[in-house]
């Protein structure tokens, strides 16, 4: 399907990636975004795709926690990269 | 449960300090010139001000600051460092990041730290709880997280691991040298092995084999040239479980684990034998460090964090948290000029008589006492001391600078040396000084002293070179009386003097063993009291006390709001993403498509956009089959009840009102739910609330 995507769209292929986001249960949920744009975009759009509170999760990308205000573009993220998206832990004893 | 009676009994407090404020707000004297505009306004105010500062004077610090690989961390997160708090994954993997850049520079390069989710990616626990997956399909999760580094290059790889509640640490050492095993013998000093450290030791166990074979996936990823042959050096790799200092209690074992952390990587042996461990010191055994030292961790990163926080340079003084722990042998020395800070505190706190006798077996006199007072101590004690520092933490930052707080772990230290030594002279004094406060506190705080904290502080304060504390007097001056302000008078008291009890234990360990009643939490919040003497204004610290009972309150509210606000914070985010978002249904469903329709109608300020993102998503629906769109308008829950979850074909978002049209689009999913819960999320905005609370409330009692 994102390959439909991309077809469909070539002129945007420059400025766009394609990102999957992968939840701890398996879940898959891509995304389309910007070299430029924040991440905080696209983690919003997923927390709410999830319903789950962006407080309770965590972004990780090739091992890297992911903040809000990071792109694609300074994490050198391909097409196509993976992003784990992980709930907090906590733990006392 | 424990901590609810706590609560309870800290909101009943509440209503006492109430009055003590509503008493005392006009004739405080304002020793602080900062503080003085407070007394021109009424209480609300000053309260509401000190609520603000603390809900709003914290923002995410990003440590450290530039780095890609940088923690934010979040006020939620250092509420955390609360006692009796589990600390989470931000929490560790900032004090690691701390650690780490401690380093000298040029020893960097032998150590690697995994995040807190390296190991619960690996061993993907969340998937089949329990059984630990085959090594290949571990190491292919994890594979891109050592793209740039090369563990056996290093000679300790650091792997914090999470699971069930409870926080270890694995050090992979010299991961390099297992090529060069020859059948089992070692041919260097540098002994190839995984070190598993566990503040409740045995709790996590099944670690052995994912790491094993971790190692060598890893190494077969890096040498394709390798034969199965090696494999066994890898998967034999020694995995030893150390027995180390272990928590005394059921939260502090992720501040263990950063112990053991910062304590590895001070000896941090260029090579490393676990044959040796016991041989030459205490590094790595049992009695490496007084358990108490791990929970004395929570003030000093929270202090940490704050640092940071009013440092955006970032660069903080190293001495700072060196002093955190004074390794195993005592504490840091203290240097000239703090001295009088020393002598200052000592007799500004009428505790220490108190201390004299709880350290000196032969302190005959205030040894009848030494029961009543303690007894009645860890009453008082324990209701104060919840919400005295630790809440009073991020206004008085605001005020006061951050090293002061971290000097004064050393006064409290030496404070109790000096009692310890001058005690037996002490004695008898201190005796008059148990009783009274010992009978107020069997009283239970009962109201006596009016005085209001500020002059009954400054009293003592400038009582320096004699014994006497002003104990007695105030208590004889000011018998009639104002109720619970007595009872603050001797929380703080109480505070003082435990709290250099506790430090007195902690300063020499091998002679004073643990008392079972004193918590091993305690410390931390006696030295936050301590953090206020410090500001030698004990008038602000007296104020600061009568705040808490509002302020207890303030915060929660506040803390309440917080978290609304970051609800409706991300609810706005949300909707207004939502707004944005076009979402088309390939499969088309009717209802979708009505929900929509009701509330495009409902919603008429919007139109526009949602004409707009239908024609839009015409455009774009070619490729899809009897494709719907829905179209969602703007802030109404109803709508955003709609959106998620349960779509199961493609979805496409798209941004229509922002200017970067395209900036975010989920253009798939692959689905998860199962169909019929479509029928509960249209279900309007029950469904998202409940949701959200659930969330919220799990965050909490995971915490």
């Amino acid at each position: 399907m994102s390959g439909q995507e991309e077809e469909k769209k070539p002129a945007d292929q420059a400025a766009h990636i394609n990102l999957k986001v992968k939840g701890q249960d398996g879940n898959e949920v891509f995304f389309r975004i910007k070299h430029s744009t924040q991440l905080r975009k696209l983690m919003n759009a997923y927390c709410d795709r999830q319903s789950v509170d962006i407080n309770s999760i965590a972004f990780l990308f090739d091992g890297r926690r992911l903040r809000g205000e990071q792109t694609p573009e300074e994490l050198e993220m391909e097409d196509g990269d993976e992003i784990d998206a992980m709930l907090h832990q906590t733990g006392g004893g | 449960m424990h901590w609810l009676e706590k609560e309870h009994k800290i909101r009943n407090l509440t209503a006492r300090y109430r009055d003590i404020w509503n008493a005392n707000s006009g004739d405080m004297v304002w020793e602080d010139d900062s503080l003085g505009p407070s007394a021109l306004f009424s209480r609300d105010y000053f309260t509401d001000l000190l609520c603000f500062r603390i809900a709003d004077s914290f923002e995410d610090v990003v440590y450290p600051k530039g780095d890609p690989d940088a923690v934010s961390i979040s006020k939620r997160d250092v509420d955390l460092l609360q006692p009796e708090t589990f600390i989470n994954d931000t929490i560790i993997d900032f004090y690691i990041k701390y650690l780490k850049n401690k380093i000298q520079p040029d020893q960097k390069h032998r150590f690697h730290f995994f995040n807190s989710f390296f190991f619960r990616k690996l061993a993907d626990l969340d998937k089949d709880r329990g059984c630990v997956s085959e090594g290949r399909a571990a190491f292919l999760r994890v594979r891109k997280w050592t793209r740039k580094v090369n563990i056996f290059e290093k000679d300790y790889v650091f792997i914090p691991v999470n699971f069930n509640l409870h926080w270890s640490l694995l050090i992979i050492c010299h991961p390099g040298e297992v090529a060069n095993l020859e059948d089992n013998e070692i041919d260097s000093d540098k002994v190839p092995c995984i070190l598993h450290m566990d503040s409740i030791k045995g709790s996590h166990s099944g670690l052995k084999n994912i790491i094993q074979s971790y190692v060598w996936e890893e190494w077969k990823e890096r040498h394709p040239e390798t034969t199965e042959d090696d494999s066994l050096k890898y998967l034999n790799l020694r995995f030893v479980s150390l027995e180390l200092p272990q928590q005394e209690n059921s939260f502090d074992c992720g501040l263990f684990l950063l112990h053991y952390v910062e304590l590895f990587l001070e000896e941090a042996p260029v090579s490393f034998d676990p044959f040796k461990i016991t041989k030459f010191s205490s590094f790595l055994s049992a009695d490496w460090f007084p358990p108490a030292e791990a929970s004395l961790k929570r003030s000093l990163i929270r202090k940490l964090i704050y640092e940071l926080l009013n440092n955006p340079t970032q660069k903080i003084k190293i001495s700072t948290c060196n002093k955190v722990h004074p390794s195993s042998s005592g504490y840091p020395e203290i240097n000239v000029e703090q001295e009088q800070h020393v002598e200052l505190s000592a007799h500004c706190s009428p505790a220490k008589g108190l201390m004299g006798d709880a350290v000196c077996p032969d302190a005959g006199v205030g040894n009848e006492f030494e029961h009543l007072t303690s007894s009645s101590g860890t009453k008082c004690d324990e209701q104060t001391r919840l919400m005295l520092p630790e809440f009073l933490e991020p206004g008085e930052n605001t005020m006061s600078s951050p090293e002061h707080g971290a000097d004064v772990h050393q006064h409290t230290a030496t404070s109790s040396k000096l009692l310890f030594v001058s005690c037996p002279i002490l004695e008898h004094a201190d005796g008059r000084e148990h009783l009274s406060s010992s009978s107020m506190g069997k009283e239970d705080c009962k109201p006596r002293d009016g005085s209001p904290n500020s002059q009954f502080c400054t009293n003592s304060m400038n009582v320096t070179g004699a014994n006497v504390t002003p104990w007695s007097t105030a208590d004889e001056k000011d018998a009639d009386t104002d109720p619970a302000s007595e009872c603050m008078n001797s929380n703080s008291t109480n505070i003082d003097q435990r709290e250099q009890d506790e430090k007195m234990r902690l300063a020499s360990p091998e002679n004073f063993g643990y008392v079972p009643e004193s918590p091993t939490s305690s410390p931390r919040e006696k030295l936050d009291d301590f953090v206020k003497d410090s500001q030698e204004t004990d008038a602000s610290k007296a104020e600061g006390t009568d705040y808490d009972g509002s302020l207890r309150t303030c915060t929660r509210e506040a803390d309440c709001q917080i978290i609304d606000g970051g609800d409706i914070d991300t609810h706005v985010h949300g909707v207004s993403d939502v707004t944005d978002c076009m979402v088309m249904d390939a499969r088309g469903t009717v209802d979708g498509h009505d929900d929509c329709v009701e509330l495009g109608t409902q919603e008429s300020g919007y139109g526009e956009d949602c004409q707009e993102t239908r024609s839009e998503a015409r455009g774009q629906d070619d490729n899809h089959q009897e494709t719907h769109s829905v179209d969602i308008s703007s802030g109404d829950g109803n709508c955003k009840a709609n959106l998620p979850s349960s779509f199961e074909d493609i979805i496409v978002t798209d941004d229509v009102k922002s200017l970067d049209k395209n900036d975010v689009q989920v253009i798939g999913q692959i689905p998860v739910r199962q169909p019929h819960k479509r029928r509960k999320v249209t279900i309007p905005e029950g469904t998202r609330m409940r949701t959200r609370s659930f969330t919220r409330e799990s965050h909490n009692n995971g915490t």
